[in-house]
């Protein structure tokens, strides 16, 4: 019992934390997610947030949210899933709020936008960084390096769904045609 | 009433956006035509301010929305919303996926995933590089090669790399001395 509420209160402040330092959503926020829940906590190991992110984008809702209350749900069951997903909400609604309220008149100041461009440009390095490491774990042969090429090309094309979909159909006949399927 | 409303509203988004937060926009064009609760241009704005406050779009955009038509217990309510039906299916679906990850159908099938996310993440990764590596809007006006880039992004970039290699930064640290040298050098 004890045990379950200091995993809970862990599980909302670290995507407390995460809300606070992610600018932008979808994928921007995944190096978070690594550092905190894979490697430093050990919650999960690194292909499967691989994986729940690809979940994520397939169920409805927001992708890094979902993420979240996946993680959450694997170390605490319902309740951290209902507080991770409270955690990595709460500081994008309480700076919306300030924005709305007061800051309307900043957002246009060179200083604000500097930083901006700033953050953006590390934002950049740690995707660099997420994608070498996940490349490692799911490109592992001609067939995977040819789904991720396909699906790299597809992204400008076509939605994401569509990309997720093709991609699980088209593994699912190569291993059929090399009888790894039963 | 219209907390209710704007409640239902929002809900409905979050069951129908699949692929995160800009899927949610044409369902606030749509909210914007039918009741008039903020105006397109409002939108507009609300991408923008989303894009650099911290937070997923698709929450930002249902608190802001929800605080321009109704106040705060208006942007609570609206979040609440959006983000409801997610976690519900989640809890539902991660008993399933827990129960299955090891059955051979489920692995071959993310076997087939995990290079398309990884795409996915390369593909972010392009769109981040283009609002900071280049500056596209100067290029267009000037049509000179040389504005195609922002060497002062470029730059940064160099230091940061630098940095990282040296001291192994903390992602948090990482952003604030970015941000401190994104206003030193531009």
């Amino acid at each position: 019992m004890k045990n379950r509420l200091r995993d809970t209160v862990e599980l909302f402040g670290v995507f407390f934390i995460i809300g606070l330092l992610n600018f932008g959503g979808g994928y921007s926020v995944l190096p978070f997610f690594k550092q905190e829940a894979v490697e430093k906590r050990k919650w999960i190991k690194n292909e499967e947030l691989l994986d729940y992110f690809v979940i994520s984008q397939c169920l409805p809702g927001v992708i890094a949210v979902n993420a979240a209350t996946l993680v959450g749900y694997r170390v605490q069951r319902s309740l951290g899933a209902v507080f991770s997903t409270l955690g990595i909400i709460l500081p994008a609604f309480i700076s919306i709020l300030l924005v709305a309220i007061l800051f309307m008149n900043f957002m246009h100041l060179k200083i604000v936008h500097d930083i901006l461009l700033g953050i953006n440009v590390a934002v950049l390095l740690m995707i660099f960084e997420a994608v070498l490491n996940f490349a490692k774990k799911g490109i592992v042969d001609k067939a995977s390096f040819t789904i991720f090429a396909l699906a790299f090309i597809a992204c400008f094309f076509v939605s994401p769904a569509i990309i997720i979909f093709s991609a699980g159909l088209f593994g699912f006949a190569v291993k059929k045609i090399r009888g790894e399927v039963q | 009433m219209i907390y209710l409303h704007l409640f239902f509203e929002f809900f409905k988004i979050g069951i129908f956006s699949f692929g995160g937060g800009y899927a949610t926009i044409p369902f606030l064009y749509s909210l914007s035509e039918r009741y008039g609760w903020f105006s397109s241009a409002d939108i507009v704005n609300m991408l923008a301010i989303s894009q650099s406050t911290p937070g997923p779009i698709g929450i930002n955009m249902a608190t802001f929305a929800g605080f321009k038509t109704a106040g705060f217990l208006g942007s609570t309510v609206a979040t609440f919303g959006i983000i409801l039906p997610s976690v519900f299916v989640i809890c539902v679906f991660a008993r399933f996926l827990n129960k299955f990850q090891d059955k051979p159908s489920v692995k071959i099938t993310l076997w087939g995933l995990r290079p398309a996310a990884c795409a996915m993440i390369a593909y972010a990764m392009i769109k981040v590089f283009e609002v900071s590596i280049f500056s596209l809007d100067k290029f267009h006006l000037s049509g000179r090669l040389l504005d195609l880039f922002n060497f002062h992004a470029i730059l940064l970039l160099i230091i940061l790399v630098i940095l990282n290699k040296k001291y192994r930064l903390n992602y948090a640290f990482q952003l604030i001395i970015a941000g401190g040298l994104g206003v030193l050098l531009m």
